[in-house]
């Protein structure tokens, strides 16, 4: 295992996992001297009923709940932010609550903005580092459904782009009542997101110990709970994991560039309008072959994650790519369907990908050269094999 | 990989780590808005040239407000008082801490009377007394093994009334760490043997103890695999840098898992051996290791077995049929110890007779075991361990420890068969 | 936006739990007096704590809390459920009412709760496992063996406490608990 020269690596949040976990969440304000925190949700959460749920784990506790609003479309903006923002001041909330995914956060970190920062121009804090000062609590609780950026230090609201290291959660309560399957299609575009995540993140161009570790359990876990929580919805446990490995996947994901997959399966999903974590999950088998055809290192490690101690060591170094390759597809095999096989069965018109492909270009800061996102993108389409 | 029914992790640290670490520092401090940071260390320290080191990289960039190198070995509250009051006098804003377990400790106590007000440590005893953010603290470790810079809890003695407080606070936590190896270069490797080995003992405890969790396994893994393959190279040849830095990240590594998944016998033991003879944590934590994971094979046998892996390397775990890793595993630590006790022309110890002090007495006779036993059952590291230790485990495991021999397991009481989590 | 469809909620009781587990701490509290007069090992344990030492259990935030110590002939007494004007050297206590209910019906052994971060313990820590020491013995008395089993770590041996032993002291105990 070589040294990287350089690293660094940042999970500002406490992570609590497990039976009655959300009873724990007063307990945990607590230890920020907060008693009053605004909900933020969706209906997806309080139409299974959710919300009642949070309310009753905080019996027995001097926690006042200041509001739970539920009404976060699937899309957060600006104006959204600032009434809830006028929400929260009016009911003297000390500290946010986001229960569930994608918008949901989004909102949540850009009113805890406007109300730490003592400043109704959220508008002025796009980019990156604009935040300056240390937020009010905040506690994000996932669900089943997650875009990948709940955890970290992102916030996009009306498809602006908020960055900084002061919106990473400070407390994230999984429980398994909260994060049992809401639907096929939820739990594989979310473990989608969190495997390619994951994988970029521990690529060998960007090797850090410290976010290898979250990158490995995420990993792990997918591999073994995603076809269970897929074909079961109701598996508490594989719910569970699968919003384990999200969480860890995110956080690595924060601490490293965006990779090859990621920014392709962005770009294209920006434009048709697809969910990104199914194009992810499309895109990577595509993207890994890829490498593998051009020789690009795929470490070895990701067997380990994938196959296990024992079949890891068992197998030659050289043969180890192309092994994590075949799991892979195994295991987005085993889903029986809940994942398109290739971009054309996901009606999506052929000449959205050159402009697809100029897009990642762009965004990537010209580190994916159009061509070869091109070509990941053609190959996705046909479910042509490159190797 | 198993998942706990329930578990919490925390780790606020940024780990910033590299060859040129240092430099990094002003930029750190200028995003939290500080530019007047104080350094706490020890004389240790100062006097190997280090904090010459950290203000020549810091200094450039901001102005140092105070340095005080004079923090003893083990952290007063007396001394926490004072150094508050020179911070407070020379206007400063922030803290940047050099060293080991003490300075660190103390550095964290000063965190807590500069931000909340007050010039008495005392007044903010026991837990929840410290519920918001305090000043940027930046930590520096030196020795590459305690891991305190990940550590949640400050342990500050009080002389007069012969107690150790714990002040434990997620906001005690540094703000950084910064792993730089040009700070472990000079440590000679008498010192850098156990003190890598105190990084080790925390990751395999971390790895079979009864909190364990996801992210907890996959640093300890990390961390056990860089230890094995740097400590011994280091040990042979002190300038190797990567090296340092492999275990300075290791030892960051075992930190972090250790504070969210806690330690079990070895460092019961150990700790107590610690308080009873005064012998250096990480010694006591070479010698115990073995006996630590022996004690625990009917419970945990199989991840002990996974441990091998990071031990000794892929090709001798597949050789190795999976009812034999754990003992093989264990053969290899042992061997290890062997390997840096003839590296370091025996100043590495392999069992507790062999401890000695500089002149050469021995420190723990074996008179002193059944009062160590005694402490043992007092410290709270014996919570985490999955099987029951008593009095009597603890005093048959440090007859076993004194001589050197391995463990006897039929006289371990077995509470059970496998252990879930 | 109408903030009335988004009101204030301030927290319920859960009465039913809450009296379940008074009841329970009650026990187990009366069940430590008792103990301690009939049983030389947890006698021993209590003899080795300071004067005058006492001790609360309880569910944070609100309580019910149990309270346990020593009086000035040294004798373990129970002390009721409220700690308010209480001296206490060691305040333990469970995160939440559910986790409570979690341990005190035995669906999460007292082990796995502390290794789950679900207790906070102030004060002294040597003297804390003192008192769980006291508490696992107490529960072997208290309950049947195959719930206690999965409560502590190893259960006593035969040489430690034979069943004749165990099950004269168990009635004692009881008795001793109800009664005096």
């Amino acid at each position: 295992m070589q040294t990287p020269e350089y690293f660094e690596f940042l999970n500002q949040a406490k992570i609590i996992s497990g039976k009655k976990a959300l009873e724990h969440i007063p307990i945990e304000l607590d230890g920020f001297n907060s008693r009053k925190p605004l909900v933020v949700t969706s209906k997806a959460v309080s139409g299974a009923k959710l919300d009642r749920v949070l309310a009753k784990a905080f019996y027995d506790s001097n926690t006042i709940i200041g509001g739970i609003f539920d009404e976060v479309p699937e899309h957060s903006s600006f104006s959204l932010a600032k009434e809830l923002s006028i929400l929260f001041k009016g009911r003297g909330c000390d500290s946010i609550i986001a229960f569930g995914g994608g918008s949901v956060a989004d909102v949540a970190k850009g009113v805890n903005i406007m109300v730490s920062e003592k400043n109704e121009d959220l508008l002025s804090f796009i980019g990156e580092g604009k935040v300056k000062t240390r937020l009010k609590p905040f506690v994000y609780i996932p669900v089943s459904y997650s875009d990948g950026t709940e955890m970290t230090n992102v916030a996009c609201i009306d498809h602006r782009i908020i960055k900084s290291d002061f919106l990473y959660p400070d407390i994230i309560a999984m429980d398994p009542r909260a994060t049992k399957g809401c639907c096929r299609e939820c739990v594989v575009s979310t473990a989608m997101t969190a495997l390619t995540h994951a994988i970029e993140a521990s690529s060998v161009a960007h090797y850090n110990p410290v976010s290898d570790t979250y990158a490995h359990s995420a990993i792990q876990f997918i591999y073994e709970n995603l076809a269970k929580g897929v074909k079961s919805l109701g598996n508490a446990r594989a719910g569970l994991a699968l919003a384990n490995a999200a969480v860890m996947a995110g956080i690595t994901f924060a601490n490293a560039p965006a990779g090859l997959i990621h920014t392709i399966a962005d770009a294209l999903s920006s434009i048709t309008g697809h969910n990104r974590g199914t194009m992810m999950g499309v895109l990577l088998p595509f993207g890994l072959e890829y490498k593998i055809s051009k020789k690009l290192e795929i470490r070895g490690e990701l067997l380990l994650a994938l196959a296990g101690l024992d079949e890891y060591v068992k197998t030659p170094e050289k043969e180890m790519a192309v092994r994590s390759l075949g799991l892979i597809k195994n295991l987005i095999k085993s889903l029986k369907g809940a994942l398109p096989e290739k971009l054309s069965d996901m009606k999506i018109p052929e000449y959205h990908l050159n402009e697809a492909a100029k897009i990642a270009f762009n965004a990537s800061g010209k580190k994916y050269k159009e061509q070869v996102c091109l070509d990941v993108l053609q190959h996705a389409y046909e479910g042509k094999s490159f190797i | 990989m198993i998942l706990p029914s329930y578990y919490e992790f925390c780790c606020r640290v940024k780990t910033i780590s590299g060859q040129k670490a240092l430099e990094k520092i002003p930029g750190a401090l200028a995003r939290m808005n500080s530019f007047r940071p104080m350094i706490i260390t020890d004389k240790g320290v100062s006097g190997a040239g280090l904090i010459k080191l950290v203000s020549g990289a810091v200094g450039k960039k901001v102005k140092i407000g105070a340095i005080y190198d004079d923090v003893p070995a083990d952290s007063d509250y007396k001394v926490v008082n004072a150094i508050a009051k020179i911070y407070r006098s020379k206007g400063c804003d922030s803290i940047i801490v050099v060293g080991g377990g003490s300075p660190i400790d103390t550095a964290k106590g000063v965190n807590i009377l500069v931000s909340l007000g007050g010039n008495n440590l005392l007044d903010y005893c026991g837990s929840g007394s410290v519920k918001q953010k305090l000043k940027p603290l930046i930590a520096v470790p030196t020795t590459s093994g305690t891991g305190s810079e990940m550590t949640l809890v400050a342990v500050i003695a009080d002389k007069d009334r012969n107690i150790k407080m714990a002040f434990p606070s997620y906001f005690l936590l540094p703000d950084i760490a910064v792993l730089d190896p040009r700070m472990t270069k000079t440590l000679p490797p008498f010192l850098t043997a156990p003190t890598g080995m105190d990084a080790f003992t925390h990751a395999c405890e971390a790895y079979i103890g009864l909190a364990k969790n996801p992210l907890s396994d996959t640093s300890a893994l990390q961390a056990i695999q860089l230890v094995s393959q740097n400590l011994l190279k280091v040990v042979k040849n002190p300038n190797d840098l990567n090296g340092r830095l492999a275990l300075a990240n290791a030892s960051a590594l075992a930190g972090l898992s250790f504070s969210n998944s806690m330690v079990g016998l070895v460092h019961n033991l150990g700790h107590a051996t610690g308080g009873v003879c005064h012998v250096p944590h990480g010694a006591c934590m070479s010698i115990f290791l073995p006996y630590g994971l022996e004690y625990n094979f009917h419970k945990v046998g199989d991840l002990i077995g996974d441990l091998l892996y990071p031990i000794a390397g892929a090709e001798v775990f597949a050789e190795t049929p999976k009812k034999a890793r754990p003992e093989k595993a264990v053969a290899c630590i042992r061997q290890l110890n062997q390997d840096l006790h003839d590296a370091t022309g025996g100043r590495h110890f392999r069992n507790l007779k062999e401890i000695t002090d500089r002149s050469g007495k021995q420190l723990v006779p074996k008179e002193t075991l059944p009062l160590i036993a005694k402490t043992a059952i007092g410290d709270g590291s014996k919570v985490y361990n999955t099987e029951e230790i008593t009095y009597d485990d603890a005093l048959m495991v440090l007859e076993h420890a004194y001589e050197g021999i391995p463990l006897n397991r039929k006289l371990i009481k077995k509470g059970g068969k496998g252990q879930k989590f | 936006m109408n903030i009335n469809k988004y009101p204030e909620i301030k927290p319920g009781v859960k009465y039913i739990k809450k009296i379940y587990i008074a009841v329970m701490l009650f026990i187990v509290g009366r069940a430590m007096q008792a103990a301690s007069r009939i049983d030389k090992t947890i006698k021993k344990e209590f003899e080795d704590l300071p004067d005058g030492f006492t001790f609360s259990l309880g569910i944070l935030p609100n309580g019910p809390y149990m309270i346990v110590g020593k009086n000035e002939k040294g004798k373990v007494k129970y002390m009721g459920w409220n700690p308010a004007g209480k001296k206490l050297d060691l305040k333990m206590g469970i995160k939440n009412m559910e986790v409570a209910f979690l341990v005190f019906s035995f669906q999460e052994s007292t082990t796995v709760a502390f290794a789950h971060d679900r207790f906070i313990v102030d004060g002294d820590l040597t003297n804390a496992l003192a008192i769980v020491r006291v508490l696992d013995l107490v529960e072997v008395y208290l309950l049947p063996k195959i719930i206690t089993k999965l409560a502590v770590k190893r259960y006593p041996k035969w040489s430690e406490l034979s069943p004749v032993r165990k099950h004269i002291n168990r009635i004692l105990i009881y008795v001793r608990t109800f009664t005096v």
